[in-house]
């Protein structure tokens, strides 16, 4: 029987209309406009169009958007004096820094964007106030993958949830989550040693690490839960870290890509958005 | 029969602090001054003290400037967080340690977040955590890093391995986990609700046990061959015994640490190290 597909456009739709009304609330009691700055500098990782759509989003859910776009020769410190500016500025709730080129330290500027304006909850102190169970920011993409994962309505506590990929933004944090919720977690990666052994134990299996269609339907345990975290380009087509046709066989549920976890990154980070506005 | 080694903690921990006694002697020449440590200790609870004094004593026993400060059980939140500010700004000082727990009126967190994240020793500051976290410079917690410690005087090598956590607590399977996974180890972290416990432990090549449950965890849960290192210390019938059933599992293990005489020896070393990094980071040498 082939899985059923969790639809990342239908989940992300429902979030929209939560933080719609998240915003209106906010709007009203704190008689604020929620105002996001996007920071990018120009390079082929920048994706500016990205930048755009999150501008349209913001717009349509009554958020006040701004793009400071700079040229490719901005140096480090130009780029640290623009995020100081953000952080005084009183439109300004959020600040999302895009993909940089190679020349800008990334956590380096991480660190300097006020922890109460880090929507994307990369800052260490936010990092260490959410490992520590404290009431924080979430990186944007696990908390999505979270509610992929509850939109199934399967039970985490005790289950085996496996996590291939260990960056910070996505493996650790949504390994985290799933220990928050009493799943008992494996981190796995590209050095582990009985990593087929280990994913076929997944009741939960999460992929994350970027190599294009590496698990396959024989690897996976029958009836799991997969959400293929992945996108690359293959030969004009985007696949993910899962072998869609094979594993769909196999497992109960599974993300599709695109279409899966993509779609759920722009409205889970206006709820943090939100967050930032309270 | 135990026919597991035995990682015991006062030998790991002493060869340490042969290693700071011998950096200080040269740090000394370099700067002139040597790394200094204050605690602070709020009333009269035992325990707290007979640890205070421990920490005194081994700070003194390595040649670093030592403080403690004894205040009484009616000390205020606003005078606790005054004397942190002072300590903060304390050009002898590189590393502050606030006895825990705190009486009930003083917030543990609110002076935690207070001590200046350079001087964290203890490695519990939000900051430090999401350092650890992020892989990035910071001073780690001491009980994990005592086990890691542990691991590296034996010589294992943790790429590829299967590390298994029991326990999943801030200050302990937390900070364990993320430091194996940074050595390329393969991390489960199981807990009171893991369902088949044995199983899941039974893949481990290292099992790390911090629950706070005595001799929870029997040979026959334990792969054989595997290192095991008992975190747990519990109180049973006047006798001192860990999470880990120690009989059963040393006939299975290739290394195990006992208890008493295992990871506990090891924490206040760490203290020291850390204090030791603060002061190299001020100093900005390597």
């Amino acid at each position: 029987m082939a899985a059923q597909i969790i639809d990342g456009n239908v989940v992300a739709g429902e979030i929209r209309k939560l933080v719609k009304d998240e915003m209106n609330r906010v709007k009203k009691n704190k008689e604020i406009v929620p105002g996001l700055a996007i920071v990018l500098v120009n390079s082929p990782v920048a994706r500016k169009s990205i930048a755009e759509l999150k501008k349209r989003t913001c717009e349509s859910v009554g958020v006040y958007c701004e793009i400071h776009e700079l040229n490719s020769l901005t140096r480090q410190d130009e780029v640290i004096e623009l995020i100081e500016e953000l952080n005084g500025d009183p439109k300004i709730h959020g600040i999302n820094l895009h993909p940089m080129p190679n020349h800008i330290n990334f956590k380096q500027l991480i660190n300097h964007v006020d922890p109460a304006k880090d929507v994307e909850g990369l800052h260490p102190e936010n990092m260490g106030n959410f490992l520590l169970g404290g009431k924080t920011f979430v990186p944007f993409t696990p908390r999505g993958i979270m509610k992929l994962i509850e939109s199934t309505g399967i039970e985490i506590k005790g289950k085996r949830a496996v996590i291939v990929g260990r960056s910070q933004h996505v493996g650790l944090p949504i390994g985290f989550l799933l220990l928050e919720q009493h799943a008992t977690v494996t981190f796995a990666h590209s050095r582990s040693w009985y990593l087929e052994q280990v994913i076929r134990e997944a009741d939960i299996l999460v992929v994350a690490a970027g190599h294009p269609e590496m698990i396959n339907g024989d690897m996976v345990k029958p009836g799991a839960l997969v959400i293929d975290v992945g996108v690359s380009m293959v030969s004009g087509h985007f696949v993910g870290d899962v072998e869609y046709a094979s594993v769909s066989r196999v497992a109960d549920w599974i993300t599709p890509v695109p279409g899966g976890v993509g779609p759920m990154s722009i409205a889970m980070m206006l709820l943090n958005l939100v967050r930032c506005c309270e | 029969m135990v026919t597991a080694k035995l990682i015991k903690g006062p030998e790991v921990a002493a060869a340490i602090r042969e290693q700071i006694a011998g950096e200080l002697v040269s740090l000394k020449e370099k700067t002139g001054t040597v790394p200094g440590l204050s605690v602070v200790l709020i009333g009269e609870d035992p325990a707290s003290k007979a640890y205070v004094g421990n920490k005194e004593k081994t700070s003194k026993a390595l040649g670093f400037y030592s403080e403690v400060h004894r205040l009484p059980v009616e000390t205020t939140q606003e005078e606790l967080l005054k004397l942190v500010d002072q300590l903060n700004k304390d050009d002898k000082i590189h590393g502050i340690l606030v006895q825990l727990p705190l009486p009930a009126h003083i917030e543990d967190q609110a002076v935690l977040d207070a001590i200046s994240v350079d001087k964290d020793v203890d490695g519990f500051h939000p900051i430090n955590v999401g350092n650890l976290m992020i892989g990035e410079d910071c001073y780690i917690p001491c009980t994990p890093h005592g086990c890691m410690k542990m691991l590296e005087f034996i010589g294992f090598d943790l790429k590829g391995k299967n590390a298994v956590v029991v326990g999943r607590s801030n200050i302990v399977g937390k900070p364990v986990a993320l430091l194996m996974l940074q050595q390329h180890a393969t991390v489960t972290l199981c807990h009171s609700r893991t369902k088949d416990l044995g199983a899941v432990c039974r893949e481990a090549d290292v099992l790390i046990v911090a629950v706070g449950r005595a001799e929870m965890i029997a040979g026959d849960m334990i792969k054989p061959g595997a290192v095991v290192i008992d975190v747990g210390i519990n109180r049973v019938d006047d006798k001192l015994v860990g999470d880990v059933h120690f009989e059963s599992a040393a006939e299975k293990a290739s290394y195990i640490t006992p208890v008493p005489g295992g990871v506990g020896p090891m924490t206040i070393t760490m203290l020291m190290l850390n204090t030791l990094e603060s002061f190299k980071r001020k100093h900005k040498i390597k």
